[in-house]
């Protein structure tokens, strides 16, 4: 194995942790918990927040341990506040490094966003001017957490309703530069990068293409909203409640045409659906990607199934 | 420099305040021009912060929305949020303060028993989110009330929470923890309460103690040795034959070996 280094990181999943397949996993859902330890479905891995296992025991804890027996998991952040211009929270990452020492999680994750400021803690992914004072920032805080848990991280593009003026680069090359200073990878929520663009009239395809295909380690799919504000124009708004919709579909076939198939996570957070409806997402996301690589290949669809 | 910390600053201060106030000129003007206007857009994100609060907090206290209604739980709520923002990265004990809260609220003062639900569903909440613990089943708990003194004491499982009630709190927030509410209109006997919340397995527990196993246990709790506790709930409720129900909470796993304290 090579040191690691800006243009060679670290391998993804440490000697000893369970690797993911590069396939369809779901969120897990209270929910959805007996359910799935019942019926035991395939799939390739199961994301949590980790912010909601922060509690010492109960329920939470014994349905993750076992399910933990039965599938990768990946730890997906949504409260470090990389983005931040405040030190990242100690005792934050110190949960954060005892859940990863229990659970051995293959996969962990957080998001290019600020999450609190002055001590408190706002609950929402906010979004970051891509600045060269932000992005160093970005930095000191994905090397801080690095160094507290001991692992690689992925850091994931957010769903963003505004730009800032003060932005001096695109998104991609804020988070390309992140990466390859730090040696973190990125998680590619192709959704996000649907919402954002229709939001502030890009093209989600140029951004896209701007994402070296070897820093992507996990890609998310999810459903938004579309909402019409009272001047008339068009906002959506990522609510992680429905269907993955259809061109965030064809921007996945695309992406996996171009760099291969990842471990990708359906989310689906609100208005949770019964299992088998997640699982049908997932199966598709599986469809999707498996047509998309038989057309790399120049096999016909026919022969693939 | 230091624009970023100014830059979320405003943007915090704009997050946390009332709905209807709109954002700083400042904040505005740095928002790049073009579709949706600058405050439509900035209140995509104070809606999202709004909504995740207040639903984190009828995720919380169920039974307490019920009581009430959705519009006039939402509308505590955002008065909530505004005066105690969340603290900590997640929102596990978010709404700790939401009983004191609403004892204090003056359009909530006509709902007397409000805050003993809330703080029941608090109690609730953190016994599911507590560390594990094996208890002592019923013959090592007879053994330890008739040994002798050594270097263990007799102490509460750690989801183990106490509280006690002027009101029949438990059987309000039975009737009000399904989807289908009474509102009231159904007779609920008038009693005081004294509460155990416990999750000794996999499912929470809430039984309702006579006052004088409450003040043992409370005893307990406090770190007290057995025989004070003893003591204290023959005070409260002389003549009570504590070892019968102290016994049968044991078979219902309540109980733990500590160090002794002394």
């Amino acid at each position: 194995m090579q040191l690691s280094g800006a243009a060679n990181p670290p391998s993804m999943a440490p000697a000893g942790l369970r690797p993911v397949p590069a396939a369809a996993g779901i969120g897990l859902k209270p929910t959805h918990y007996g359910e799935l330890l019942d019926s035991r479905p395939s799939l390739a891995f199961l994301e949590i927040h980790t912010e909601n296992y922060m509690g010492a025991g109960g329920p939470p804890h014994r349905y993750l341990e076992a399910l933990a027996g039965i599938y990768p998991l990946s730890f997906h952040g949504v409260g470090a506040s990389l983005g931040g211009a405040d030190p990242l929270d100690s005792q934050h990452l110190a949960r954060w490094r005892e859940l990863v020492d229990r659970y051995e999680p293959s996969l962990i994750s957080e998001h290019v966003a600020w999450t609190g400021h002055a001590g408190l803690a706002l609950h929402d992914l906010l979004p970051v001017p891509y600045t060269t004072e932000a992005l160093n920032l970005l930095c000191e805080h994905i090397d801080a957490m690095q160094s507290v848990l001991g692992r690689q991280i992925l850091i994931e593009n957010p769903s963003r309703y505004l730009d800032f003026l003060q932005s001096e680069m695109t998104e991609a090359e804020f988070l390309v530069e992140a990466a390859r200073r730090t040696g973190c990878r990125l998680l590619l929520d192709i959704n996000n990068v649907y919402v954002s663009a229709c939001n502030q009239d890009e093209d989600a395809r140029a951004y896209l293409a701007e994402i070296p295909g070897e820093l992507v380690a996990e890609i998310h799919l999810a459903g938004h909203a579309v909402r019409t504000t009272a001047s008339g124009h068009e906002l959506r708004i990522d609510d992680h409640g429905s269907r993955v919709c259809t061109d965030v579909w064809r921007l996945y076939a695309e992406t996996i045409e171009r760099i291969g198939a990842r471990p990708t996570l359906i989310e689906w957070d609100t208005n949770v659906p019964a299992l088998d409806e997640l699982l049908d997402e997932a199966c598709r996301a599986d469809a999707v990607a498996a047509d998309a690589l038989a057309a790399v290949e120049g096999v016909p669809d026919a022969a693939i199934g | 420099m230091q624009q970023l910390a100014n830059l979320q600053a405003d943007f915090a201060d704009f997050l946390l305040a009332p709905p209807q106030r709109a954002a700083t000129a400042s904040l505005a003007d740095c928002v790049a021009p073009g579709g949706a206007p600058a405050e439509q857009r900035l209140a995509v994100y104070k809606n999202n912060v709004h909504s995740q609060l207040v639903d984190a907090l009828a995720a919380t206290f169920p039974a307490v929305e019920r009581l009430v209604g959705q519009e006039f739980f939402r509308y505590a709520a955002r008065e909530y949020v505004g005066i105690h923002p969340p603290r900590r990265p997640t929102l596990l004990g978010y709404g700790d303060r939401f009983p004191e809260f609403l004892g204090r609220f003056p359009p909530a003062t006509t709902v007397p028993y409000l805050p003993d639900v809330a703080r029941l569903e608090l109690l609730y909440l953190e016994a599911y989110h507590a560390a594990e613990a094996e208890a002592l089943d019923v013959e090592q708990f007879t053994g330890r009330l008739t040994a002798g003194v050594d270097d263990t004491e007799l102490g509460l499982h750690p989801s183990a929470r106490l509280m006690q009630s002027r009101f029949p709190v438990s059987r309000i927030w039975e009737l009000n923890r399904q989807a289908e509410t009474l509102q009231g209109k159904t007779k609920i006997p008038g009693e005081a309460e004294h509460l155990l919340i416990i999750r000794p397995q996999a499912s929470v527990e809430v039984r309702r103690l006579s006052p004088g196993t409450y003040a043992a246990l409370s005893a307990l709790d406090r770190g007290r040795p057995l025989e004070a506790a003893l003591a204290a709930g023959e005070r409260t409720e002389p003549g009570i034959d504590l070892t019968h129900h102290l016994r049968s909470l044991a078979e219902g796993q309540t109980f733990l070996l500590t160090e002794n304290r002394l």
